[in-house]
């Protein structure tokens, strides 16, 4: 096959170009690859962290409002009386931390021994004994998101 | 060629670091305090109950609460010394305490002497 001088075909050149982009294909599916797989880690480390963090507020609501919040009864000698809760004001202890908080949107709430948590969200919850119903014991449950999810 | 295998070298590091880092167990709830609650909580309750009045002889009222907090939550109530406080659904249903438990020592006052109680919560399995 004759091939003129101006329309020569240049091997090398070719097989040089074919060899750069045959070479620069799999670094980069690589780089993307090694990309993906850091964000994924990455998001997985924040939801992680995340969940520790509400996890750890919920608890430390849940102790507050069984320690000292104004659910928490009085004795005659005007000392407070940890775990005996006063069920009717727990939604003015829910409204406080809500309003110091803003981060949290939390719900403290009273249930039986044998109920599940109110809501799908995530949940702790404390034993109580009700002051106001036959000192009956009870499961307070503190559960919350984040509140901007 | 040089520069890009140092970009490659350094993301893979950047990968590995911080997936390491996203295993280590400060990064995941630490569940040991919140037991330490509950552990004290189910001991405060039967005190306000007037269920420990008696101890170390525990009545039959104070061994329901005891099997009814088993069967609300899971948790199994050892009382040292007071044999009947084992809830018979926490050896009925394979439960009992593992190593995975919590053990607090309680002092008790009475009109003449103090006792010390000790109380084991074991979570559930």
């Amino acid at each position: 096959m004759s091939v003129s001088s101006n329309q020569q075909f240049n091997f090398k050149k070719a097989f040089i170009t074919y060899d750069a982009l045959l070479s620069i294909m799999p670094i980069m599916f690589l780089i993307v690859f090694i990309i993906q797989v850091m964000a994924y880690i990455n998001n997985d480390a924040i939801y992680t962290l995340q969940k520790r963090e509400l996890f750890n507020f919920l608890v430390a609501a849940a102790d507050y409002t069984v320690k000292k919040s104004d659910a928490v009864a009085v004795d005659s000698l005007g000392n407070l009386q940890p775990n005996l809760i006063d069920g009717s004001k727990l939604s003015s202890v829910n409204a406080n931390i809500s309003t110091g908080v803003s981060k949290f949107k939390i719900d403290i709430s009273l249930s039986n021994l044998k109920d599940e948590p109110p809501n799908d969200q995530t949940c702790v919850y404390r034993l109580v004994v009700n002051s106001s119903n036959n000192k009956e014991i009870k499961k307070l449950y503190v559960c919350g998101e984040y509140a901007n999810s | 060629m040089q520069t890009l295998e140092a970009i490659l070298s350094f993301l893979f590091f950047f990968m590995f670091a911080t997936y390491t880092l996203s295993q280590m167990d400060y990064t995941k709830p630490n569940y040991e305090l919140y037991r330490y609650q509950l552990a004290n909580d189910i001991w405060r309750c039967l005190y306000l109950t007037g269920d420990l009045s008696y101890y170390p002889i525990l009545n039959s009222e104070a061994e329901n609460k005891l099997e009814q907090i088993y069967d609300g939550t899971g948790l199994c109530v050892y009382l040292q010394g007071v044999q009947t406080t084992i809830p018979r659904s926490c050896t009925s249903k394979g439960g009992g305490c593992s190593e995975d438990n919590i053990t607090m020592k309680k002092i008790w006052f009475d009109s003449f002497s103090a006792d010390v109680m000790t109380f084991t919560v074991c979570t559930p399995k």
